[in-house]
């Protein structure tokens, strides 16, 4: 009889690593959970390098942890004692014998002062050198950095780092430059990114409210109360360039996700290439973002964000943001160019040079990213936690799945709603978008409430199909959307399940056999009563 | 034998039996359909209507079941004989209740503040992203149940409120 596979697997004692990549990555120490967590640890697998992950108290059952080579408890639940503690990552690295750290996205990819830590502690950082981190990182010098690249920026204000005044003095002088740009403005953390700790503002009067959230959410989140001010634009599209930069000067541009579908400023649906992006503004926005990110000396995979707006003039594009680590959505680049981003970023810190050139880089058909998140849509978004019940993914050509979920999990409050990315691809965006519908029907999640009908019913709107996209997409399409009621088909469904004896379905799934069974002989004692 | 089961709002009784020539009777509110190819196995049951097979998984739970049916999840609640349907305390309070777990980051005013309709009163933290528990109406914030730093769990009694009339 065979014995079932250990769910740890012991790191064998190798000849046998090491067979694609540069000897300098052996073993990998990742500094994230969930998903992304796993991604990573399956890209190492496939270079023959050994996984080391990191988990919280609440995380002990993650899938990540199950899947690495070995793991390590480092804290409990809140990420500030476990997945922010540099101290125990470094320790954790040093004790497993790592070579380098990947960072995933969020907690400590965009610190760096973690990477220098890193780096000082003689291992490789996957991510870009902490200048360049620093640089793009904070978002004021960034948009010094772009206007000196080249690259139009929207207007905004921000007080000098240094500027001495009180807390009043700040915001009245922030107030002053409201009024000068113009309102609407943006409040938004000068260390921060995907949403965290940033404010619409329409009216004057509450600018001062707007301020105070915005930095204790900052504070809370990046450690860093500074925020600072930027101009509106109404309904624009968010498309961001992916970029590749290695260790010996080659930078190249991987074309454009298109991001515009998101709400409270957190991406939901992306795509690539764009349905508004030509191949001459593809490659204006590209050879920007590459000086860009050769003005600050950038290594590995990086994001530039940007906003693009429509006028009479034409099409407007402005410098928003550089994102220096991988990207939630980097599987839509990966589909539509046919290469895996985590095997690049693995193999440029390990010193390999970049073989891909600029002319051959053509998107390929089109590629489209669903966020499935615990949420409940019909209750403002509220975060949904439970145990996933039945869990199965979605299986035909073209499908991917990135998730960290399992039958059993147990979905918590501590962390991110994300559950999974279903990512798909197709010939052409009719084809992708038919593709995620039916993907996502497929794709069945019981235990808690998550987005997927709303998800859905995004991806059938008019507006969505025609490609009219905009961030106001959510707020001019999707406002006071409901679940549709139970239809004959749901109750009739509902009346099935009913008939079943309680008990049958768990005693069925423990046993040996899945065949079906005869339906008569678990209906008998219903249709005789 | 039937079964009253509710879904949302809705209620309906369900009545699943075989018929004389074997196949599967579906009575909804008295109304007869006729179920054709059941099969069920492990969680998962399909049958065809209107021409297509329609499959679904089954989730069991303390008080009903859950669905996922052509990409949606659908609650279903069964109803006991003899029980009246209301459900004590759920209305309570409306949004000074929370409805997620999280952590009280600051209470916004004092206990006995007169405040307006949409005043913010505490602002929550859950999953990273604040939350702001706003007045209901114009009132009274008569205490608050919860400390800066509490954790809260759903369905915990946040701010005792009363409405001016």
């Amino acid at each position: 009889m065979l014995e079932s596979p250990p769910l740890v697997r012991t790191p064998p004692a190798s000849p046998t690593y090491n067979t694609h990549i540069s000897a300098r990555i052996t073993r990998v120490l990742i500094a994230n959970r969930g998903e992304i967590a796993v991604r990573i640890i399956r890209a190492c697998r496939e270079l023959g390098i050994a996984s080391v992950a990191v988990y919280s108290e609440p995380d002990a059952r993650a899938l990540h942890v199950r899947l690495a080579d070995q793991a390590r408890l480092i804290g409990p639940a809140p990420p500030r004692e476990s997945y922010l503690r540099a101290d125990k990552l470094l320790a954790v690295a040093a004790e497993t014998g790592c070579d380098a750290v990947h960072p995933g996205y969020g907690f400590l990819s965009e610190n760096d002062a973690f990477a220098q830590a890193v780096n000082d502690a003689g291992l490789a950082w996957i991510g870009p050198p902490p200048p360049a981190i620093r640089g793009m990182g904070l978002k004021v010098e960034s948009r010094a950095t772009a206007i000196a690249a080249g690259v139009p920026v929207v207007p905004g204000f921000e007080l000098p780092s240094e500027h001495g005044l009180s807390d009043s003095e700040a915001d009245l002088r922030l107030a002053e430059a409201a009024m000068a740009i113009g309102y609407p403005v943006l409040v938004k953390a000068s260390a921060g990114g995907g949403g965290k700790g940033m404010r619409l503002v329409e009216d004057p009067e509450r600018l001062d409210e707007a301020l105070a959230a915005a930095r204790r959410e900052a504070q809370a989140a990046f450690g860093n109360p500074t925020v600072y001010l930027e101009k509106y634009i109404r309904n624009p599209r968010h498309i961001e360039i992916q970029l590749l930069a290695d260790k010996h000067g080659n930078i190249v541009h991987l074309g454009e996700r298109e991001c515009s579908i998101q709400r409270r400023y957190q991406k939901i649906i992306e795509e690539a290439p764009s349905p508004a992006v030509s191949a001459e503004l593809r490659e204006k926005m590209g050879s920007g973002a590459v000086a860009l990110a050769r003005a600050v000396g950038y290594e590995g995979a990086g994001t530039v964000e940007f906003i693009v707006g429509q006028d009479a003039l034409g099409q407007h594009y402005y410098f928003l943001e550089m994102n220096t680590r991988l990207q939630v959505e980097h599987p839509v680049t990966e589909l539509a160019y046919g290469l895996d981003l985590l095997h690049w970023q693995l193999r440029i810190a390990a010193g390999e040079e970049l073989t891909l050139r600029q002319e051959d880089l053509k998107p390929r058909g089109h590629a489209i990213e669903c966020r499935l998140c615990a949420e409940d849509p019909a209750a403002g978004f509220l975060p949904q936690v439970g145990r996933i019940g039945v869990y199965r993914e979605p299986q035909s050509p073209g499908v991917r799945v990135d998730t960290a979920l399992y039958e059993g999990w147990e979905v918590g409050a501590d962390y991110d709603p994300l559950l999974a990315k279903l990512i798909v691809h197709g010939p052409d965006r009719d084809t992708a978008i038919q593709r995620a519908a039916q993907a996502l029907r497929d794709y069945a999640v019981l235990g808690l409430t998550t987005n997927s009908e709303y998800l859905q019913a995004i991806l059938a709107h008019p507006a969505f199909l025609a490609g009219e996209l905009s961030t106001g997409f959510i707020t001019q399409h999707m406002e006071g959307w409901a679940p549709a009621p139970a239809t004959e088909l749901h109750w009739a469904a509902a009346a099935v399940a009913a008939a079943v004896p309680r008990g049958t379905a768990q005693q069925a799934s423990s046993a040996a056999s899945t065949a079906l069974h005869n339906p008569w002989q678990s209906l008998g004692a219903w249709s005789n009563v | 034998m039937s079964r009253r089961y509710a879904h949302g709002s809705e209620e309906r009784e369900l009545s699943l039996r075989r018929s004389t020539d074997g196949s599967m009777l579906l009575s909804l509110d008295g109304r007869e359909l006729k179920l054709a190819e059941l099969q069920q196995e492990a969680g998962e049951l399909s049958f065809i209507w209107e021409g297509r097979r329609v499959s679904a998984f089954v989730l069991s739970n303390a008080g009903g079941f859950e669905l996922w049916i052509e990409g949606r999840r659908m609650v279903f609640r069964s109803i006991e004989p003899g029980a009246d349907g209301s459900e004590a305390g759920a209305e309570r309070g409306g949004d000074l209740v929370s409805r997620m777990p999280g952590k009280v980051l600051a209470l916004l005013v004092e206990p006995g503040a007169q405040v307006h309709k949409g005043q913010p009163l505490l602002i929550l933290e859950a999953m990273k992203m604040e939350h702001e528990i706003l007045a209901p109406a114009d009132g009274v914030v008569s205490a608050f149940r919860k400390a800066q730093g509490d954790r809260v769990m759903p369905g915990d009694l946040l701010v005792d409120f009363e409405a001016s009339t």
